[in-house]
């Protein structure tokens, strides 16, 4: 078994990390005042700066101790949350990304958007100089050297009585100290005597420091060069890379109540192991926070195990098929049973790549908001059952067709606030997303209040477009579908954000790409809604299964409306035949695929429904129901757009399963060649 | 065997097997398994050559007869007719396809010396199938270039013009 190695580790949990973040960050919006999701981000971004350290990515901890920094003084209440600093903090979130994809020793490119965030969190530091930044000589590009390891020390310093005399000015090597890093100080000054019996020139008092610094102890050394002695300096490295401002306040606190030095360092180290505790209990509480009881499994290995799955099923069924024929009961026992089992492990290994779609759900909300904020809108995005599940790829290339959605919907749906208030309306929008499951399949629906779509305008365009003929009378329907036709966009201009028109046509071809359906409808002035049908799974479909000579063919069962008998027709490939008392044409499946034998005396006709028509399709006989396990035909065959892919029925035979749409424009453009 | 002969130049490993009395090799860093014949599924629409799918552990691979492909007559399955699953890489992707043979021969090694460029006219399959003609002992052998026997546009360009009537 590979053992991953810390950087990919640390990359995967990451990812988690900076999730969570930007979740919390969106959520802060609207409730500015909760101090667990300020905690929550403080955490992350923690989290990551430690164990980026540990995996060597130098840049991301100098980074996350930045903006760190800034939420430390969230959660202290020294700041306020505003929308600023969100955009600030999503666009670090951005960042970090950047500096995660860019690998440990990739950073230095990316230095100089580092430092140019850095520079925007300073004035929420109100610090002229943030760790790790010193010494930089900050023009732009440029890339600063590589940043230090930070560390923590303890300094107790206690300038000679004679100092200031001698012309060395604690102040001043204070003040020099401090650059180097963040300072906590504790002056101590019960040996200074009352004010009138102080003599100004002799130094009395003395300090205990606590503080972080990135050039070590060598750096703390020089700046007390000239008083480095053992009774005026006296330096201990607290061996924790960098510590939270609290943990310093701690560390602090531990030493001050102590004249005696060795005292002060014994509680100084108990200080340090309980902080050190802490620290592994905070990383794997936010490790483990998450989903104690899920396991992270490579996408891969689950595809081939849900392929053998199938390949299994597949075997076991024409197993029982001839257990059937040898009528042994022993034997039919176990083939039931392993029957049984097959099919729960089936159903099992599909569920396997089943996600529930709020995955997806922060990227929408990040989308809608850096889009409102953009167009300088206000709107909301709501979102309902996150928690119903698609299979994963269907999640995966549904991403894209919603999110052009969303973006039509904040971009062209909504107005902006002042023209909502003038009409009556809220002045932020709301975009609401519902998944809900209605059958086999899962329904997406996109809502928003905006203005709605005007079905003049679309008219207008169409006939612009050569989209529709002036006597051409279409219904709202018809109309509405226009809106999916290529080179189709009403945006008056085409702005960077949509409009090209070449979305929505993507956004239905590749919807109808997972076997699903999309559609709008709108009322002007109210808003519009967007709805996405899609089945549960790629993998299976559920269909009439076929037979036309020795050959199968699997119909979907979603288009089969209704099943006919007929007497076998004279070969022709389209005629005529009566339903529900008018005439729809039925398609002889035998001559169309040019299947050999004879037909037999009467034929079956399926009602199958292609679009808004009704269309019939003789076969010989329908074998049942079946739920097949798709499997694509392969390059050699793709031009026959008609053949969706294939299947193995129980007997080990191969189906074919059928297009229906493409199969009736197949059958048309065959006979209108003929004649 | 002979260990103190070292072969000049490159040699060819490759698969030989029979259509119509005629030896035939293909490359064998290109032939992923030799299958029985089984259930062949006719696909309507197709090119003559292009029998149709075969089951392979749950896939529909696609078999193409060899004897159509190269304009010789078909002819009936026999005991010994195998069907050769090749491994092909075809615009990025790695495809299988399967190729209908009255029997598979064996694995032979062929070193340059062996091998003859293919001659101008007068072999019974287009020259652009060849890369060479292989001698052993005083059997001749037709190396077929695999890429262009297999190769996906022509079949598709074979399947737009096949008879739909």
């Amino acid at each position: 078994m590979n053992q991953p190695d810390l950087a990919t580790t640390f990359r995967v949990e990451a990812g988690e990390l900076l999730t969570d973040l930007e979740a919390a960050l969106l959520e802060l919006e609207e409730q500015p005042d909760n101090g667990e999701l300020v905690g929550r981000s403080f955490r992350a971004l923690h989290t990551l700066k430690g164990s980026g350290g540990m995996a060597g990515f130098g840049e991301i901890v100098r980074f996350a101790h930045g903006v760190e920094s800034v939420f430390d003084r969230v959660r202290n209440g020294t700041l306020a949350v505003e929308r600023e600093l969100l955009t600030l903090a999503l666009a670090a979130k951005d960042h970090l990304h950047a500096l995660l994809n860019a690998g440990p020793a990739g950073g230095e490119e990316l230095a100089a958007e580092t430092n140019e965030l850095l520079a925007r969190c300073q004035p929420y530091l109100g610090t002229t100089a943030p760790a790790g930044t010193s010494g930089t000589t900050a023009a732009p590009g440029k890339a600063p050297p590589k940043a230090a390891a930070v560390e923590s020390f303890w300094v107790r310093f206690r300038p000679e009585v004679n100092s200031l005399v001698h012309g060395s000015d604690p102040l001043a090597l204070l003040e020099e100290l401090a650059e180097q890093g963040e300072v906590k100080a504790c002056f101590h000054d019960e040996g200074i005597p009352p004010l009138e019996d102080l003599t100004p020139e002799r130094c009395l008092g003395w300090w205990d420091l606590v503080f972080q610094t990135g050039h070590g102890e060598q750096g703390i050394r020089d700046v007390f060069i000239f008083v480095d002695e053992p009774e005026v300096l006296q330096v201990q490295p607290l061996g924790l890379g960098q510590v939270r401002g609290d943990d310093l306040t701690r560390f602090l606190d531990a030493v001050k109540k102590y004249n005696d030095a060795e005292k002060a360092r014994e509680d100084l180290l108990k200080s340090i192991e309980w902080v050190r505790q802490e620290r592994t209990k905070r990383r794997t509480e936010s490790a483990g926070a998450a989903d104690s009881a899920s396991l992270r499994v490579d996408a891969h290995r689950l595809d081939k195990l849900v392929d053998m799955v199938g390949e299994l099923v597949i075997i076991q069924s024409r197993l029982s098929l001839s257990v059937r024929g040898a009528k042994d009961p022993a034997l039919s026992q176990l083939a039931e049973e392993l029957e049984r089992l097959s099919d729960a492990m089936r159903g099992n290994a599909l569920g396997l790549r089943m996600l529930p779609i709020g995955v997806s759900f922060n990227a929408f909300k990040r989308l809608v908001r850096d889009l409102a904020v953009q167009l300088g809108k206000d709107a909301d995005f709501v979102a309902e059952g996150a928690e119903t599940e698609l299979d994963k790829t269907v999640i995966d290339r549904l991403k894209d067709p919603l999110l052009h959605i969303l973006r039509n919907a904040v971009d062209h749906g909504l107005e902006t606030a002042d023209e909502r208030m003038r009409s009556g309306k809220s002045a932020q929008g709301t975009v609401k997303l519902t998944a809900t499951n209605a059958g086999g399949d899962v329904l997406l629906t996109i809502r928003d209040d905006g203005r709605g779509i005007d079905l003049e305008k679309v008219r207008a365009k169409a006939l612009a477009r050569g989209l529709l003929t002036p006597e051409a009378n279409p219904s709202r329907k018809e109309l509405f579908a226009l809106l999916f036709e290529p080179g189709f966009s009403t945006a008056e201009k085409v702005s960077d954000v949509s409009g090209r028109g070449v979305g929505m046509d993507v956004v239905k071809r590749s919807i109808e790409g997972l076997r699903g359906s999309v559609e709008v409808d709108s009322q002007p002035g109210t808003g519009s809604v967007f709805s996405i049908r899609l089945p549960l799974t790629l993998a299976i479909i559920d269909g009439l299964g076929v037979k036309v000579g020795r050959e199968s063919f699997i119909i979907p069962l979603a288009t089969v409306e209704a099943c006919q008998e007929r007497m076998s027709n004279d070969g022709r490939l389209v005629d005529n035949i009566p339903r529900n008392g008018q005439l729809i044409p039925c398609i002889n499946l035998r001559r169309l695929l040019g299947v050999p034998g004879e037909p037999p005396g009467f034929e079956r006709v399926l009602i199958a429904r292609v679009e808004e028509m009704e269309v019939g399709l003789a076969v010989d006989r329908v074998v049942g129901r079946q739920q097949a396990v798709i499997k694509s035909l392969g390059g050699i065959y793709r031009n026959l757009d008609w053949i969706s892919g294939t299947t193995i029925n129980g007997d080990g035979g191969i189906a074919l399963i059928l297009d229906v749409a493409q199969l009736v424009r197949f059958a048309y453009a065959k006979s209108h060649a003929v004649h | 065997m002979n260990e103190t002969v070292k072969a000049q130049g490159s040699s060819s490993r490759v698969l030989t097997f029979t259509l119509d009395h005629e030896h035939f090799a293909l490359d064998i860093f290109t032939v992923r398994e030799i299958l029985d014949v089984s259930d062949i599924t006719r696909i309507p629409q197709a090119p003559e050559f292009m029998l149709g799918v075969v089951n392979l552990r749950g896939n529909a691979v696609p078999v193409m007869d060899l004897r159509r492909r190269f304009g010789m007559p078909p002819a009936a399955r026999t005991v010994n007719s195998r069907i050769i699953i090749m491994e092909m890489l075809q615009g990025g992707e790695t495809t299988l396809i399967g190729a209908l043979a009255d029997s598979v021969k064996e694995v032979l090694e062929l070193d340059s010396g062996q091998i003859e460029p293919p001659p101008r006219m007068g072999t019974r399959v287009p020259i652009d199938f060849i890369t060479g003609i292989g001698k052993q002992g005083d059997r001749f052998i037709l190396l077929l270039n695999g890429e262009r026997v297999f190769a996906l546009d022509a079949v598709l360009e074979a399947a737009s013009t096949a008879d739909v009537a």
